[in-house]
C-alpha cells in the first residue's frame, strides 16, 4: 500500500495544477485508509426500493440500512442465534407464547417525534400483521402494553422461532407510530423518523447512501463512525473495486472465492456469511406438464448435482441432500435418488412423455446461470428441452406468490435458495400446507409432514429430532418436486482490519462491525 | 436566419411528436392488458388502478394519446413503481452525468482527432498519414465495452492509477475529473480515428477546390490557407457528424456507465430494465429521444451559422 | 464501429454518388482494389471470418454444447486452443459457432434493412414531394431512437431474444439506407435517360426497378459493408449485457460476458471472445472503406 501511495504522490507532483491536486489528494482510493477510522466503504449490490418493513422487497439493502438506523428488539448474533439489541434493556422469551421486553429510556426519534415507546412497538407489529409481510407474523397476536417502555408480545400459538425468523429479521424493525401516521401511513425510501446509532445523511440514487453518527444516540457507539454504502451492482466490478482499494468489503462470486482461496490480495480476509442456505431446483406439481410424478422423478434422476457444485461453484459450495444444512441435526448424507440418466429416460418412457419443453427460471447471477446451463444440458441428455429464463431479484421473488400476480401458475422449473437459522426445524416451515402460494411454490402438502413438523418443534431429544427431520426431507423428496443442489454460501472479501457481522441470509449488520 | 431557425425548431418538435406517437402506438399494439404492459408485472393493484384512472383508459385511443402528450409536456412522466418518486426527478438527477461523459468523450477525441486529420490531409501519403490511417481504423473497430474492460484491467487494477467505480464526490471537481478519465477514454477512443478520417477526407476535398488553388496562386501562405479557409469549410461535415453520431455515442456511454458503475441515464435504464420498473424505462426512452433531437438541432444550427448555403437546402 | 454511426458516413457518400464510369480499362475497379493493401487485408479478414463461421462444424474440435466439468477453465492446449470455460466447454469451438450467430445477425439484419431502406428511399426520392417530406420526417423520427435504449426497453417489455435484437437493429438501420437511396434517386431523377424513359411511357415501377435501382444500389452495398461491424457490435454488446442471445447458444457477446466475470481467474476467454469481434469489424471496415475509395475516385488519397 505505501508503495502505491508514493507513486501517486509522484504523479501528483508532476502535475502543475496544484489546485486540483490539492483538492484531490484526500480522495484518491487507497490513500484513504477507510478501515482505520476514516470512512468505511461497503457495497450494496442492489438498488434501494423501499425501507418500509411492511412493503419492501427485503434482503440487502434495505435490511442493512434499517438495522443501522432503526430500533429493533433483537438482532442476529454472531453464532446465528439472536441477542438483545442496543435499543433494549432486556428481552426475555418468558414462555413459548410470550416475549417480554423493556426498551431503554430516553431514545429519541429524529424529526422531533419524541421517545421510542412501547406504543411504537405495538403499532409496528400490528401494522406488519396486515402488510405484505404478514406471512412472517402468522403466529403474532398482539402487544400487551405494560408501561411506557415495557410490554409483552403475545403469540396466538407456540412458535419458538419467532425471535429468529421474525423479530431479528428485517421485518422486525420498529417504526415510529406518530411519524408514519403523519406521513400518511406509508413511506418508501425515507424513514419518517429514525432512531439508531446511525442516520442517513445523504442518498444519491444509484450512487451512494451515507451513514453518519446520530448525534442524538444515547447508546453504545459502533466501531465505525462513518459508512458510505456504494451501489455497485456488478459483482466483477465490486471485486475489482476492492482490489483497487475503493471498497473495504465486497461480495464476491464463487469463482473469485476459489481464486482468492489460492491467492488473496494483501491485508484482506475472506468471510463466508449465510452458510446456512439451501439451494434446490423446484418443480410446480400443479403444472400440467409436471403433474405426472414419473416426469418429476425422471428429472430428479437426470440432474448431476455434483457437477453443479464443480461447474457453477468452482467446488466451493457443499452439495446438499436436503434442506437441513451442514452441522445441524437431521442433515442427510445422501438423497434417495441418484444421478442415473438411463433410469430417467426409462421413467419418461413409462410416463409416455417425449419431446418435453420446460422453462427454468432463475436469478440472473453468474452461479445460478451456470447451474441452469448444467441442468439444461443434463435434461437435454434425456430428451427434455429447457429454456432458461433469467430474472432480476425483484420479479424473481414474486414468482410463486399468489398475491403478486399470475406467474405462480406458469412456473415450471426454477432454481431457488432459502436461508435458514441455526435450528434444523427452520427450513421446513416454508413447505407446510399454509405456505402453498406463499413460499411453498411446489404446491404440495402432506398430513404426515404437518404432523412431523409440529412434533419436531416440540421435541427435545436430538436422536428423535434427527429421525423426524430425516423423514420430513424424505417426504419432500418423494413428491418428486425437489432436486437438491448445493448449500450456496455468500462470500465476502474485506480488509483484514475489519471484522464484519452478517445476518444468516447475508445482509450486513454494520452497527456490529468491529475493528480487528 | 430566423425563418430557418423557426423552421428547424418546428421540425424538431414534429420529430419528437412522431417518436412519442410511435412509442405510444407500440405500447398499445402489444397484446395484453395495457396497464400491465405499461407498468410491468411488479405494479401493485393500487398503482395499477391509479394509472388506469390517470390515463383514462376507458376513453378512445386518440384521447388517451392527447392526455399522454399533455402529461409529457407538463413534465409528468409518471412515478417510480417502488420509491414513488417522480420519474422526471429521478432521470434529471442522472442526466447530467451522462451529458458530462458524452461531452468529455467528444471533447478529447475532437481535440486529438481533428488535428490528426488535418495533419494527414496536409501531408497526404506521408508516414504520419499512413500511421494515422491504420490507427484510426484500428480504434474504430474495437467495441467500446472491450476498451472499458481492458482499460480497467490495466489502469485500475494493474497500475492502480485510476478508479474503477463511481463518479466521484459531488462538489469535488478534482475527484470527478479523476473518475471521468477512464470512461471518457473508453467511450471516445473510437471517435478519434473517426473524426480524423472525416476531417482528412473533408480537407482533401476542400483543398482540391479551385478557390484554394487560386489562393495559392495569389501567394497566400500555406498555413493561412489551411486555417482560415480550408479548415472552416472542412469542419462543417464534422459538426453534423457529431450531432448525428450523438445517438450512437449514447450506446457507448451506456456500456461505460454499467461497467464503471457510474450514474447516468444508461445505468439507470439498465437497472430499471432488470427490475422491471416500467415507468422509469418509458420516461428514459422519452428523454433520450428528446436529447438526441436537441443535439441534432444544435449541431444543425451551428452548421448553418457557419455555412449560409445550408440554410437553403431545408 | 460500436458508436460510429454508419448513418453519418452516408453524408459523405450521399453527396457524391454518380453513375459509375463506364469508360476505361475492363476490370479497372478490380485492379484499383488490389492495389489497395488495406482493402485486400480487409477482404482476407472477412473471408477468414465468413469461412470459419460457415464451415464451423468442420473447423471445430468439439461439440460447442458438450460440458466437461472435470476439465473446466483449462489453459490453452493442443486439445483446446483457447482453453475451456467454467463448464468445460471448448472456447475455440464456441467462438467459431459464435461467428455463425454474428454473421446470421449481420446477414439478415443488413439485407432486410437494405431492401426496405432502398425501397422507401427510392419512393421518397422519386415520388411526389409531399410523400418525400413525410417519409423524411419518419426517417428522422426513427433515427432519433438511440438503438441501445430502444433495445433495452424492448427487452424489458418482451424479454431477451435474438430475434428481438435483430428487429431493433433492422428498424434503426433502415433510415440510413433510405436516406442514401433517396439522395441518389433525387440526383438521378432529372437525368436525361430517366426523362427519356418517362417520355416513352414507362411505368413508375419499371423506371424504379430497371433504371434507378441498379445505379443507386452501389453506395448502399458499400454502406452495408460498413454497417456489418455496427450490427455485429450491437448484438455483441446486448449479449454482453445478458439481453441478447440466450444460453446455451454461444455468441461472442455472451462469451465476453462470461469471460469478463472471471477475468481475473483467466484472461483467455475474454481474449478469445474479443479477437473475432475485432477481426470482423476491422475486416469489414477496411473492405468497405477501400470499396468506397475504388468506386468514388474523388475521395481517393492524394490530390
Amino acid at each position: 500500500m505505501k508503495k502505491i501511495m508514493q507513486t501517486r504522490r509522484q504523479v501528483l507532483q508532476t502535475l502543475a495544477f496544484t489546485g486540483i491536486a490539492g483538492a484531490a489528494v484526500g480522495k484518491f482510493p487507497g490513500m484513504a485508509y477507510a478501515a482505520d477510522g476514516g470512512t468505511l466503504k461497503i457495497q450494496f449490490e442492489r438498488e434501494l426500493d423501499s425501507l418500509d418493513p411492511g412493503y419492501f422487497v427485503g434482503g440487502s439493502p434495505p435490511n442493512d440500512v434499517n438495522w443501522a438506523i432503526m430500533p429493533a428488539l433483537v438482532l442476529y448474533s454472531r453464532d446465528g442465534g439472536w441477542t438483545p439489541s442496543p435499543h433494549v434493556e432486556s428481552v426475555v422469551a418468558r414462555d413459548s407464547t410470550h416475549i417480554d421486553f423493556t426498551l431503554r429510556k430516553g431514545m429519541m426519534w429524529s424529526n422531533g417525534f419524541g421517545e421510542v415507546t412501547t406504543e411504537d412497538v405495538a403499532y409496528t407489529y400490528d401494522r406488519e400483521a396486515v402488510s405484505e409481510w404478514k406471512g412472517d407474523f402468522v403466529a403474532y397476536d398482539h402487544v400487551e402494553i405494560k408501561d411506557k417502555y415495557s410490554g409483552t408480545i403475545v403469540l396466538n400459538q407456540p412458535f419458538a422461532p419467532f425471535m429468529n425468523t421474525t423479530l431479528a429479521s428485517g421485518t422486525g424493525i420498529i417504526i415510529c407510530k406518530k411519524a408514519v401516521e403523519a406521513a400518511g401511513g406509508k413511506f418508501t425510501i425515507e424513514q419518517p423518523a429514525t432512531c439508531g446509532p446511525y442516520m442517513v445523511t445523504e442518498y444519491r440514487q444509484g450512487q451512494v447512501l451515507k451513514l453518519r453518527p446520530n448525534p442524538d444516540w444515547n447508546g453504545a457507539k459502533p466501531a465505525y463512525a462513518n459508512i458510505d454504502c456504494l451501489f455497485v451492482t456488478e459483482p466483477s466490478a465490486a471485486a475489482l473495486a476492492f482490489e483497487a482499494g475503493e471498497l473495504d468489503i465486497a461480495k464476491i462470486s464463487s469463482e473469485a472465492y476459489a481464486r482468492y482461496l489460492k491467492e488473496s490480495p494483501a491485508n484482506s480476509a475472506l468471510t463466508v456469511a449465510g452458510a446456512l442456505q439451501y439451494m434446490w431446483m423446484g418443480m410446480n406439481t400443479d403444472h400440467p406438464k409436471l403433474k405426472d410424478i414419473r416426469v418429476r422423478q425422471a428429472i430428479q434422476h437426470a440432474v448431476d448435482a455434483a457437477s453443479v457444485v464443480q461447474g457453477a461453484y468452482a467446488g466451493t459450495a457443499e452439495q446438499s441432500y436436503g434442506v437441513v444444512c451442514p452441522g445441524l441435526v437431521g442433515r442427510r448424507e445422501k438423497t434417495g435418488y441418484s444421478y442415473d440418466p438411463s433410469k430417467a429416460k426409462a421413467l419418461l418412457d413409462e410416463a409416455g412423455v417425449s419431446g418435453l419443453k420446460l422453462t427454468l427460471r432463475t436469478l440472473n447471477n453468474q452461479e445460478r446461470m451456470l447451474s441452469a446451463q448444467i441442468i439444461q444440458a443434463n435434461l437435454a441428455a434425456i430428451g427434455i428441452t429447457v429454456e432458461i429464463i433469467p430474472l432480476d431479484s425483484g420479479p424473481f421473488w414474486n414468482m410463486g406468490q399468489e398475491s403478486k400476480g399470475d406467474t405462480w401458475k406458469e412456473l415450471e422449473l426454477w432454481i431457488m435458495r432459502y436461508g435458514s437459522g441455526p435450528d434444523p426445524y427452520e427450513p421446513f416451515q416454508w413447505f407446510v400446507k399454509d405456505q402453498v402460494g406463499v413460499w411453498n411454490w411446489e404446491r404440495w402438502s402432506s398430513d404426515e409432514f404437518e404432523d412431523l413438523f409440529a412434533k419436531g418443534v416440540a421435541e427435545t431429544d436430538s436422536e428423535k429430532r434427527k429421525e423426524i427431520y430425516f423423514r420430513m426431507q424424505e417426504i419432500m423428496e418423494e413428491t418428486g418436486a425437489y432436486v437438491f443442489l448445493t448449500h450456496e454460501p455468500e462470500v465476502f472479501i474485506h480488509k483484514s482490519s475489519l471484522s464484519p457481522h452478517f445476518a444468516p441470509s447475508g445482509e450486513m449488520i454494520v452497527g456490529a462491525f468491529n475493528k480487528v | 436566419m430566423w425563418s430557418y431557425l423557426s423552421k428547424r425548431i418546428l421540425l424538431s418538435v414534429m420529430i419528437v411528436f412522431l417518436a412519442i406517437l410511435a412509442l405510444f402506438i407500440t405500447l398499445h399494439s402489444i397484446p395484453g392488458d395495457p396497464v400491465s404492459i405499461a407498468l410491468g408485472p411488479r405494479a401493485t393493484p393500487e398503482i395499477q388502478a391509479e394509472y388506469a384512472a390517470r390515463m383514462h383508459l376507458d376513453k378512445p385511443l386518440y384521447h388517451q394519446f392527447a392526455i399522454f402528450i399533455g402529461n409529457v409536456a407538463r413534465g409528468d412522466l409518471g412515478k417510480d413503481l417502488f420509491s414513488n418518486r417522480s420519474v422526471l426527478l429521478i432521470l434529471s438527477e442522472q442526466l447530467p452525468f451522462t451529458i458530462i461523459l458524452a461531452i468529455t468523450a467528444i471533447g478529447w477525441s475532437a481535440l486529438i482527432g481533428i488535428p490528426l486529420g488535418c495533419l494527414s490531409a496536409v501531408k497526404p501519403n506521408s508516414i504520419v498519414d499512413r500511421i494515422t490511417g491504420i490507427l484510426s481504423v484500428g480504434t474504430i473497430a474495437i467495441p467500446s465495452f472491450l476498451v472499458s474492460i481492458w482499460a480497467i484491467l490495466i489502469f485500475s487494477v494493474g497500475l492502480k492509477w485510476l478508479p474503477v467505480i463511481g463518479a466521484g464526490e459531488p462538489g469535488d471537481i478534482g475527484d470527478q475529473i479523476y473518475h471521468l478519465i477512464l470512461p471518457a477514454f473508453a467511450v471516445g477512443l473510437g471517435w478519434v480515428g473517426y473524426l480524423a478520417r472525416m476531417v482528412r477526407a473533408s480537407m482533401l476535398e476542400v483543398m482540391s477546390e479551385n478557390y484554394i488553388r487560386s489562393a495559392h496562386a495569389f501567394g497566400l501562405k500555406r498555413r493561412t490557407i489551411i486555417f482560415r479557409y480550408a479548415l472552416k469549410v472542412a469542419i462543417l461535415p464534422t459538426i453534423t457528424l457529431i450531432g448525428v453520431g450523438f445517438g450512437a455515442l449514447l450506446s457507448g456511454t451506456v456500456f461505460a456507465e454499467i461497467i464503471f458503475s457510474r450514474p447516468g441515464i444508461g445505468k439507470i435504464i439498465y437497472n430499471m430494465v432488470l427490475a422491471r420498473n416500467f415507468p422509469v424505462i418509458q420516461g428514459a426512452v422519452l428523454i433520450t429521444i428528446g436529447m438526441y433531437v436537441v443535439v441534432t438541432l444544435i449541431s444543425d444550427l451551428l452548421v448553418s451559422l457557419l455555412d449560409p448555403r445550408v440554410r437553403d437546402t431545408l | 464501429m460500436s458508436e460510429i454511426p454508419f448513418k453519418a458516413r452516408l453524408i459523405r457518400l450521399g453527396s457524391r454518388t454518380k453513375k459509375p464510369d463506364r469508360t476505361g480499362v475492363p476490370f479497372e475497379k478490380l485492379i484499383l482494389f488490389s492495389r489497395n493493401p488495406m482493402g485486400v487485408f480487409g477482404l482476407i479478414l472477412v473471408l477468414i471470418v465468413v469461412i470459419s463461421a460457415v464451415f464451423a462444424p468442420i473447423f471445430a474440435t468439439h461439440n460447442p454444447f458438450a460440458l466437461d466439468i472435470a476439465n473446466r477453465l483449462a489453459e490453452p492446449s493442443f486439445d483446446h486452443f483457447f482453453g475451456t470455460d467454467q463448464l468445460g466447454r471448448d472456447t475455440y469451438t464456441r467462438v467459431l459457432y459464435g461467428g455463425r450467430v454474428a454473421l446470421q445477425v449481420a446477414a439478415i439484419g443488413v439485407s432486410v434493412s437494405l431492401v426496405i431502406g432502398l425501397t422507401l428511399g427510392m419512393i421518397a426520392g422519386y415520388g411526389p414531394p409531399w410523400l418525400d417530406n413525410i417519409l423524411l420526417l419518419v426517417f428522422d423520427a426513427v433515427r432519433s431512437f438511440p438503438t441501445i435504449v430502444l433495445a433495452l426497453a424492448a427487452v424489458a417489455l418482451l424479454g431477451p431474444s435474438l430475434s428481438l435484437v435483430m428487429t431493433i437493429v433492422i428498424i434503426t438501420s433502415i433510415p440510413g439506407y433510405a436516406r442514401l437511396a433517396r439522395t441518389s434517386t433525387l440526383s438521378l431523377k432529372n437525368t436525361e435517360f430517366i426523362l427519356a424513359g418517362q417520355s416513352l411511357g414507362a411505368s413508375m415501377k419499371r423506371i424504379l426497378l430497371i433504371h434507378i435501382m441498379p445505379n443507386v444500389i452501389g453506395p448502399l452495398l458499400i454502406l452495408a459493408a460498413m454497417d456489418v461491424p455496427v450490427v455485429v457490435t450491437i448484438e455483441a454488446g446486448l449479449s454482453f449485457l445478458g439481453l441478447g442471445v440466450q444460453p446455451p447458444t454461444a455468441s461472442w457477446g455472451t462469451i465476453l460476458n462470461e469471460g469478463y466475470l472471471i477475468i481475473r481467474t483467466t484472461p483467455w476467454i475474454v481474449i478469445a471472445g474479443g479477437i473475432p469481434l475485432i477481426l470482423t469489424t476491422l475486416g469489414f471496415t477496411f473492405l468497405g472503406e477501400s470499396l468506397r475509395d475504388v468506386f468514388d475516385p474523388r475521395l481517393r488519397k492524394g490530390n
